[in-house]
């Protein structure tokens, strides 16, 4: 089983070694299904280093809670692994298009609707093996869910858009299933929205997904059917069948995402930009000039989708507030409002794993320095 | 330490020090320095130059700007509950206690979070958020005296680690200097975070990155129903089975903790808290919910105890039993140190289906080197706590503990786990690092260092060793149960 790691890590390690010797930088690529949301690859000089061969489910240990997956292997396949034990990813990974794999899972460090009551990817992360800038295989973490050994660079590495090396393999935590889950429908506007998440979230009961969009709010319930059953009867509202819902919303294959129905429904300055603006989750909805058409509201107030034809409006009222917006198709937005010193330092860590910068990501901290950019970048 | 006071190069860093502190903010006297010898492992021990209590977030930083100046190292403490050596003092260094930074800055009920300064205690938190119907859930063993920034600092768990997480679960922000004395805001009221996450990786970085100054943390409401069930057992392995069933059957408990016989016995005497002395092994497992699914979820538990063959389960539903039940696994430490003049506690995680193969090797060393072992487990997640009895009196104990300890850790690296669960490195565990990192592995956590704290001067020398000492150890990399290779590298 673990000599399908050390093939991946062999594998990933040469090419990385050859493109070094040869001067050439490298482009990451999963499946490529998160490109439209930080689509700079395009003017960048390098030659794509793909992760989709290395793939497999190394290891999975049911009543360990824990899976190690090769970062080629498609999300859905690993998925259905899980739900075959009756266990799943309970932060709910994104799958653009169908597709997406696990690294770029990681390395996008995204997740779904139940962000707020089950963690990130990042927490899920128990170790990674990486491929570094120097082509070196490290392993970081492990396959346990409490270890200390050592800087957490598993999770450091979650998020990191490839900044720091290439994922060859990656062990996460897994969850049971929820024995019964029921979403309920609630009419409100936005604000009555947000407060009444705030105040779910300050009660012990079994929500797993919020949203809210045009006048609706959805809350889904999971967990065991007594826990599920009352939560339904304290909270009124109406049980619904939803279908692909929550699935649409991860996915983003909810109409709320198509930007043609947006355009059609005003007249906006300039072409519309979705922001993801993420928000301390009890703040108002006060960014004045927004229809309820173009919002929707997830994490219990804790993201707020806006189409906006001025990003930069809703940037300034986001920070005001102490939250920050990712303009999806503008690379530079995804670094939010870090300040010079975040991004020094969080040159110097690239550095520490990739010296010659030879992994392309399209997070460039190093904005304050791309004078200086290496000599043999081309 | 009488030259390094007549020096004139420290006395004009004492002098610097004890301009930007307020009056009382520098120790430099052996009485004064005395508590700060040591944090919770108190076998190794070293007087510091100089105590530093900062009261401000400026204050903090004027004290690094003057160590990084005159190249003075600084060891930051918190409560100094640690258990591995982390806060051990630097003999020409400055500790830097955050202790009088305890102030609560925020209970943010509609976030959801608290905003708290580094020395507040751990459970102070809790207390300040329960007028709100809302805690904070790590909860290390020691969390009556520890305080938040010492628990990111080690990534601390706790028993309801399991169901709620670790402390890099919990913390959603943070104020950091580094050893420049630049704060950098790390996170905030918000879910994610841009760029790369730093916040993660200060979680359990054992003050060797940099200075936390501000913790904000999340708060969860509390669980409305609580049971807590006691299982014995005549054998370990049948415990352990039974934990392995209830997760199968998709249960997660709040917490599961299972004691061996030596450990069980110890605590009743401590703490009268009705553990069955005849048994091998018990299990204790708090459950909680809502109180529509508590019953349910209790009997589903017992079942599965009892086929496992539990042969005695108690279930405790008022609180009162409840905390006599834990009362017992609370008390085990110090239960278990009545038994001899002194014990030392390990801290290796191991996938959880090799404990009982874990446990037959333990009882073979413990032959072998003629010292009793009583073993604490955190069963839900494999941190296993074996206590090794010995009396530092008789010369060599304390050299043979600590080699049986190190073939413990060993072992747990050998059996796809880890040589440190929840207690850190420190100066403790550095050796048995060599064995779990390769070379190349620890290059690269030097690296990481050295990004952010470029001169070296905070906590040198803990948590990842050189490869010098690794080299002059010849340890030997043993990964995932597989035989060391032929071809490791050796210095």
């Amino acid at each position: 089983m673990s000599n399908l790691l050390t093939q991946a890590g062999t594998q990933l390690s040469e090419q990385v070694q050859a493109a070094k010797a040869a001067g050439r930088r490298l482009i990451i690529n999963g499946s490529g299904s998160k490109r439209g949301w930080l689509p700079n690859f395009g003017d960048a000089n390098g030659e794509l280093l793909s992760t989709s061969e290395v793939r497999g489910i190394v290891a999975y240990e049911p009543e360990e809670l824990v899976v190690t997956a090769l970062a080629g292997t498609p999300i859905r396949e690993l998925e259905m692994t899980l739900a075959q034990q009756d266990q799943m990813l309970a932060f709910e990974p994104p799958q653009f298009y169908a597709q997406g794999t696990v690294g770029g899972m990681i390395s996008s460090g995204l997740s779904g609707p139940s962000r707020p009551w089950f963690g990130s990817v990042r927490d899920a992360l128990l170790g990674i093996s990486l491929v570094n800038g120097a082509g070196e295989c490290l392993n970081f973490g492990g396959q346990v869910m409490k270890n200390v050994a050592g800087y957490d660079v598993s999770r450091l590495v979650a998020g990191a858009f490839g900044a720091l090396g290439v994922v060859t393999a990656a062990s996460l935590r897994v969850q049971p299933r929820h024995q019964q889950q029921q979403t309920l429908h609630l009419e409100m506007n936005c604000a009555a929205a947000v407060r009444f998440c705030r105040s779910l979230a300050q009660q012990y009961n079994p929500v797993t997904g919020t949203w809210w969009h045009d006048g609706v709010l959805s809350i889904r319930l999971g967990g065991s059917e007594a826990a599920v059953s009352a939560s339904v009867q304290k909270l009124g509202g109406q049980a619904a069948n939803v279908g692909t819902l929550w699935q649409d919303i991860r996915d983003h294959k909810h109409e709320f995402f198509k930007a043609s129905l947006q355009v059609g429904a005003h007249q906006p300055s300039a072409p519309l930009k979705l922001c993801r603006v993420i928000l301390p989750p009890a703040a108002p909805q006060d960014l004045p000039g927004v229809e309820a058409a173009s919002l929707a509201v997830e994490w219990a107030g804790g993201l707020r989708w806006l189409w906006h034809d001025e990003p930069q409006q809703v940037r300034a009222w986001a920070e005001s507030v102490g939250g920050w917006v990712w303009v999806l198709g503008e690379a530079a937005s995804a670094l939010g409002n870090l300040s010079r010193e975040h991004l020094a330092l969080m040159t110097e860590i690239k550095k520490a794993f990739d010296p010659a910068h030879l992994f392309v990501s399209p997070l460039n901290f190093a904005v304050v320095e791309t004078a200086d950019e290496p000599a043999h970048a081309h | 330490m009488r030259c390094m006071s007549s020096d004139p190069h420290y006395k004009q860093v004492q002098t610097l020090l004890q301009a930007s502190l307020p009056e009382g903010g520098v120790i430099a006297d052996a009485a004064g320095l005395r508590p700060y010898e040591c944090d919770g492992l108190t076998a190794i021990r070293q007087q510091p130059w100089l105590v530093v209590l900062p009261e401000t977030e400026a204050q903090v930083a004027a004290v690094l700007r003057i160590c990084r100046e005159h190249d003075v190292p600084i060891v930051p403490r918190g409560a100094g509950t640690g258990l591995s050596g982390g806060a051990r003092p630097h003999a020409r260094g400055v500790v830097l206690s955050l202790a009088k930074m305890n102030q609560i800055i925020e209970v943010d009920a509609h976030n959801c979070v608290a905003r708290v300064q580094a020395g507040v205690r751990n459970l102070a938190i809790s207390e300040a958020a329960s007028a709100h119907g809302l805690y904070y859930a790590p909860d290390p063993s020691s969390q009556i005296a520890c305080s938040i920034g010492g628990n990111v600092a080690e990534n601390s768990g706790g028993v309801h680690c399991l169901k709620y997480g670790l402390t890099v679960h919990n913390v959603i922000g943070a104020r950091v200097l580094t050893s420049t004395g630049q704060c950098l805001e790390l996170g905030g009221k918000v879910y994610d975070a841009p760029g790369l996450d730093l916040l993660a990786v200060l979680c359990g970085s054992e003050g060797m990155l940099g200075v936390i100054t501000e913790v904000t943390v999340t708060l969860l409401p509390r669980p409305p129903a609580v049971a807590v069930l006691l299982a014995a057992f005549g054998d370990v392995e049948a415990g352990a089975a039974a934990v392995a069933n209830i997760i199968g059957q998709g249960i997660i408990p709040a917490g599961m903790e299972m004691m061996d016989k030596l450990a069980v016995q110890a605590a009743e005497q401590f703490a009268h808290a009705g553990y069955p002395l005849d048994a091998a092994a018990i299990l204790l497992i708090e459950l909680d919910g809502c109180d529509e699914e508590i019953d349910h979820v209790c009997n589903t538990v017992q079942r599965l105890l009892e086929t496992a063959g539990a042969y005695q389960v108690q279930v405790a539903r008022d609180q009162a039993d409840q905390q006599r039940l834990w009362k017992g696994r609370k008390s085990a430490f110090p239960a278990v140190g009545r038994l001899a003049p002194d014990y030392y506690c390990m801290d290796g995680t191991i996938p959880r289906r090799r404990l009982g193969e874990m446990l037959r090797a333990i009882e073979e060393l413990s032959r072998e080197y003629q010292l009793p072992v009583a073993n604490v487990f955190h069963a839900g997640d494999g941190n296993l706590h074996p206590l090794i009895l010995f009396d530092a009196n008789i010369p060599g104990q304390l050299e043979n503990t600590e080699e049986m300890g190190g073939k413990i850790l060993e072992l747990c690296v050998a059996m796809g786990g880890t040589v440190t669960g929840e207690h850190g490195v420190g100066v403790e565990k550095l050796d048995q690092m060599c064995v779990q990192f390769s070379a190349t592995e620890l290059t690269q956590f030097h690296g990481l260092k050295a990004a952010w704290d470029p001169a070296g001067l905070l906590n040198p020398d803990k948590g990842i060793p050189t490869l010098t000492r690794c080299g002059e150890l010849g340890g030997m990399h043993v990964r995932q149960g597989q035989l060391p290779h032929p071809d490791l590298e050796r210095f």
